[in-house]
């Protein structure tokens, strides 16, 4: 078992779960409240990466935020080296690649909470931000479980992002997912099979675990794809 | 019928009404849900400690009260709480629109549903407008409030565990605790039996009395509205009918009121309304 | 035989991609037949002819790769056949160095990615380490080294410019995309084992006759004409059998 592929790809996956329910909440929350015309237009993109080709996103951060291009210099000016080949740069791939695994779910565990509640809680004083923290969150853990599992798990097994961008290097973006890849390249099939099942097994586990404490709903993608 | 008009019952003497309104209401509002549209337009002023609507099922009393608390905005309204006005859509020469969002009008809303937070205990609803950390103040004052509604036994226990009834008494402490400087109650105590309903009616009101916070209560049960208010209105189809004691109003609607009671065959209580997407404004 | 369009199919390691078009294009011209070619870096075609892949014609960029589909009992010969010699190169940005290049260039502190093939799947990838090891770089260019999927992979990390250099084949080198990116100057020879690519025809094959007319054209002189303008060394005698 490659332990280094194997830590780095929990590492990936748990810093990317944390970034993207920072990033997902205020999203969702947006998306379950607002009137805006521009709701429609937002949902789509958030939904995109799960059609989309995840060599697209690959190819698209390594070029469009490469240092040929001006965004792309001064991005590696901010972060102090270019995107590719860098955890960092896994990661932000990662991020927008289970955008949707993770708003999805919260945008329609928000929009779920009884209205009623929410007028009460204002009636008693409660304001937007207070609302959220103090109502709608504690009644969408369901649905924070459910993002947090499914971006964790999705971030798992990403491949193609990683293969664009990574650079295979040990400890950095050697993913468990590329090892095994290796693994298969170079015949090595009796590893690659250790590999493979426990990615299945972190993955079959994960699901469990997200089965066994929302015993009432299965994961939900909301209303889209 | 024709339309009471606001002026109808100005000054009328009532048990301790003071002159000056404590609510005055100018309302105009559609609602698109139907194919037909509902239509509310009123105008009256609310000078009684105790003031009641009363009206049958989708005269718009419901709406009426989430207008005045702030939680639906009309198209036209000029609302105002002892004076101070929270809402005018119109703008006049220099002065801009007021629109105080709902959370700061300190207005008391007992709503028909009681939308007791499942996530917290009895205590811990109670305690949602609480500010502040002094702990056993905060549990003293709980349990004052717990009293009032005859549910002092009830302070650990979850929503989930508890009755319908229970849950009203729950959301009516909860709403007290605010400290509203005005309260509504929408049928508040539909779920409750009627010897219940006497004692935390009774309760509530002396509570509200001693704090001279005004309360306006809404409810389709005759007896409850020509017993339990110092004044009354009566709506129909989103427009105010009649307004004044309630022997008045009583003389002045009788023919509609005998149509009204024959017409129902019981008391039929109201369906809890949820939410603004209704198709009828209940 | 009735007239009926045969349509060969090639797998071909990745060094290939800029040189067999033409080659393929003439091929049909002449034969009548259709060509179609999949690129992959070695590794993944053999694996995939390991697994029943539908191909008819297995050009690699080494010999292993084709020997083990010999071993695995899935080639027509006993022995690959060598269509061509690669060269390695070391590809740089444009306004890298000011003055020549060479392997040594890549120890400046200005370097600070290198793009290297994936040295397990790619034969490319094999050399340039071998080089880097056998010139003492290894210790001082370790730190500087990423790994692409394939030599292709590798270009493109230098071309979009994450990469300040790449060690690739001649034959992907000498292009228009990449000349006009940046330079390049041959490996030392002496520096990495001989990049003998070799050739198998597919035992289960839908058309073995094609594939051999096509590694005969491979060694024809207007093929080996292609094959030298493309950046590969034709070897020196023809080695595939006569077609039938």
């Amino acid at each position: 078992m490659d332990t280094v592929a194997l830590l780095l790809t929990l590492r990936l996956a748990l810093v990317t779960t944390v970034i993207l329910l920072l990033l997902a909440v205020p999203l969702a929350y947006w998306l379950a409240f607002t009137g805006s015309r521009a709701k429609v237009f937002v949902q789509a993109v958030c939904a995109l990466p799960i059609v989309l080709p995840p060599t697209v996103l690959g190819f698209y951060l390594l070029v469009a935020l490469g240092p040929r291009t001006a965004f792309g210099r001064a991005l590696t000016h901010l972060l102090g080296h270019p995107l590719a080949f860098s955890f960092a740069g896994l990661v932000v791939g990662s991020v927008i690649y289970s955008l949707p695994f993770a708003v999805q779910p919260l945008a329609a565990g928000f929009a779920a909470v009884d209205r009623s509640m929410l007028d009460a809680a204002t009636t008693l004083g409660s304001g937007r931000w207070d609302r959220m923290r103090r109502v709608v969150l504690p009644l969408s853990r369901g649905s924070l479980l459910t993002a947090s599992v499914l971006s964790f798990a999705h971030t798992v097994g990403e491949f193609g992002v990683v293969l664009m961008i990574g650079g295979n290097l040990p400890g950095a973006t050697r993913t468990l997912s590329i090892a095994l890849y290796d693994q298969v390249q170079d015949f090595q099939y009796a590893q690659a099979n250790r590999t493979a099942l426990f990615l299945l097994a972190i993955c079959l586990v994960a699901l469990m675990l997200l089965y066994s404490l929302r015993p009432e709903s299965r994961p939900r993608s909301g209303d889209l794809v | 019928m024709s339309d009471a008009s606001i002026s109808a019952l100005a000054g009328s003497p009532t048990s301790g009404a003071p002159n000056t309104p404590w609510l005055t209401v100018h309302l105009e509002h559609r609602f698109h849900h139907n194919g037909a549209g509902f239509h509310l337009h009123l105008a009256f002023s609310a000078h009684a400690q105790r003031t009641v609507v009363f009206g049958p099922s989708g005269s718009g009393k419901s709406s009426l009260l989430r207008a005045i608390a702030g939680l639906l905005k009309p198209d036209v309204a000029t609302i105002e709480f002892h004076g101070t006005t929270v809402c005018n859509t119109r703008t006049i020469g220099s002065r801009p629109r007021i629109y105080i969002p709902a959370e700061k009008r300190r207005v008391g809303l007992v709503m028909q549903n009681p939308a007791v937070f499942p996530h917290l205990t009895a205590s811990g609803n109670v305690a949602f407008a609480l500010r502040g950390k002094d702990r056993s103040a905060q549990k003293e004052k709980i349990a004052r409030l717990l009293e009032i509604v005859e549910a002092e036994s009830l302070a650990a226990r979850w929503p989930r565990e508890l009755s319908g009834g229970q849950l009203q008494r729950i959301a009516i402490a909860r709403t007290l605790a605010a400290e509203p400087t005005i309260l509504l109650l929408d049928e508040p105590f539909a779920a409750l039996d009627a010897p219940s309903r006497q004692q935390i009616s009774q309760n509530l009101h002396q509570w509200a009395r001693e704090r001279g916070i005004p309360v306006l209560t809404v409810t389709h049960n005759l007896e409850e509205a020509f017993t339990a208010g110092d004044e009354v209105l009566t709506m129909e189809d989103g427009r105010v009918m009649a307004q004044g004691t309630p022997e008045k109003v009583l003389v002045m609607q009788r023919e509609r009121l005998l149509q009204m009671l024959h017409a129902v065959p019981a008391p039929v209580p109201e369906e809890t309304s949820l939410s603004p997407e209704n198709d009828r404004a209940v | 035989m009735p007239a009926q369009t045969k349509t060969l199919r090639i797998a071909a390691a990745a060094d290939l991609q800029p040189v067999l078009p033409s080659l393929v294009h003439n091929f049909e011209k002449s034969s009548g037949a259709k060509v179609e070619v999949s690129y992959a870096s070695s590794a993944t075609l053999a694996t995939q002819i390991l697994n029943g892949a539908p191909y008819d014609l297995f050009l690699a960029a080494n010999l292993a790769f084709p020997q083990k589909i010999v071993a695995a009992n899935l080639a027509d010969e006993s022995a690959p056949v060598t269509y061509a010699q690669g060269l390695l190169v070391l590809w740089a940005h444009h306004g890298l160095f000011h003055h020549g290049l060479a392997m040594q260039s890549l120890t400046d502190p200005t370097v600070h990615r290198i793009a290297v093939a994936n040295p397990i799947h790619a034969p490319y990838g094999a050399a340039a380490m071998a080089a880097i090891e056998s010139l003492g770089l290894k210790s001082a260019l370790q730190p500087k080294l990423v790994f692409a999927e394939n030599i292709a992979q590798a270009a493109q990390f230098g071309q979009s410019g994450n990469a300040d250099c790449a060690l690739i084949s001649k034959t992907l080198a000498i292009t228009k995309t990449m000349q006009q990116a940046g330079r390049f100057v041959a490996v030392p020879v002496s520096a990495y084992p001989p990049i003998l690519q070799g050739a198998v025809v597919l035992r289960n094959a839908s058309d073995k006759q094609t594939a051999l007319e096509f590694l005969h054209y491979l060694q024809s002189p207007a093929g080996r004409n292609l094959l030298t303008t493309g950046g590969l060394v034709p070897p020196a005698q023809s080695l595939v059998p006569p077609a039938q």
